[in-house]
């Protein structure tokens, strides 16, 4: 019990720090994220966070995985976040950088909002869809339904900030 | 019976408002408007599959709700609907309107952000008080409630207080 309230504790001072870091430094005024959409920002940190406890939790542990599901999701999760990672570098160089096409503006507030919308259409409909035929929600199914929701925001960033603008 | 009431006459009512409405002069021309792109679709069916789910979940849960309180429920939401309908032809004012713009979509899209980040809050305060990660039917019903109650109290505070 005290090394989760401790895990809890440390995640919501990481995510109160990096918020403190980024809005306080010097070099980068308040002005540079007056645009950002911190809520639907924290929203994906804690998602991000009940996310990888799920996945990790029992690795970390020594117990290997049990379903099928948890095994794809170990492979695919990391595959995932690369591919984004990529994607962002290509996309940064190609329509972001210093001559940017795309300044920050309300446009990119509501880019974040309208993807934190669609994230949740996806987790409302996996859920819907999982308990169709089922009463409880296993832990496999979880991580299906969070996935869901950060692959959409993921997605839904990078259609609204780069070529719906 | 009870199935046949808790499911046709609820149609039935639906059934005589649209054909009141729709009837009228000029009405169904309006309905484009209404069912037009401008709409922010994508909230609707969000809450609409967060509702369900919470619902399959309140009958997983073996919450049984009385035949009649539903059906009254209805009935009740009907002739409120059915008042305004009558108020708005008497005073001789369409009753399809084209409510809705960018800023009205925008509160949408902003209440549906803060239920998802209330959703996800949710999704990761639950294996610090189950100590497990499983859901059952008890907690995603108050996962999907959390975020439907925040859906609509943003909605109304950015609609009434923000605007």
């Amino acid at each position: 019990m005290i090394y989760q309230i401790l895990y809890f504790a440390a995640v919501v001072v990481l995510v109160i720090s990096l918020l403190l870091i980024t809005l306080l430094r010097k070099k980068q005024p308040r002005l540079s994220t007056k645009y950002w959409d911190f809520i639907s920002i924290a929203a994906m940190f804690f998602g991000g966070f009940a996310f990888l406890s799920l996945l990790y939790h029992d690795v970390n542990l020594g117990q290997a995985p049990g379903d099928t599901i948890t095994k794809i999701m170990l492979i695919v999760f990391p595959v995932v976040m690369i591919v984004f990672m990529i994607m962002y570098l290509v996309l940064f160089f190609w329509k972001g950088g210093i001559n940017s096409r795309v300044n920050d503006d309300e446009r990119t507030e509501f880019a974040h909002t309208k993807s934190a919308r669609n994230a949740l259409l996806a987790t409302n409909l996996a859920l819907f869809i999982y308990l169709l035929d089922a009463e409880t929600l296993s832990r496999s199914a979880l991580l299906v339904v969070l996935f869901c929701g950060y692959f959409v925001y993921f997605v839904s960033t990078f259609f609204y900030y780069y070529f719906k603008v | 019976m009870d199935n046949f009431l808790q499911i046709g006459l609820p149609i039935f009512l639906i059934l005589i408002f649209y054909a009141f409405i729709l009837t009228r002069k000029g009405e169904r021309q309006r309905t484009k408007y209404i069912l037009g792109s401008s709409r922010d679709w994508i909230t609707y069916i969000t809450i609409a599959l967060g509702a369900s789910a919470m619902i399959e979940g309140i009958l997983d849960l073996g919450i049984k709700i009385p035949v009649i309180w539903s059906i009254s429920g209805f009935v009740i939401l009907f002739i409120v609907m059915f008042i305004g309908v009558i108020l708005r032809y008497r005073a001789g004012k369409p009753i399809i309107r084209p409510v809705g713009d960018e800023r009205i979509n925008a509160i949408k899209a902003k209440s549906a952000r803060n239920a998802f980040f209330a959703t996800y809050v949710v999704f990761f305060v639950i294996p610090f008080i189950k100590k497990s990660y499983t859901l059952d039917a008890t907690w995603y019903v108050v996962t999907l409630a959390v975020g439907l109650v925040v859906f609509f109290a943003s909605y109304f505070f950015y609609y009434y207080r923000e605007a």
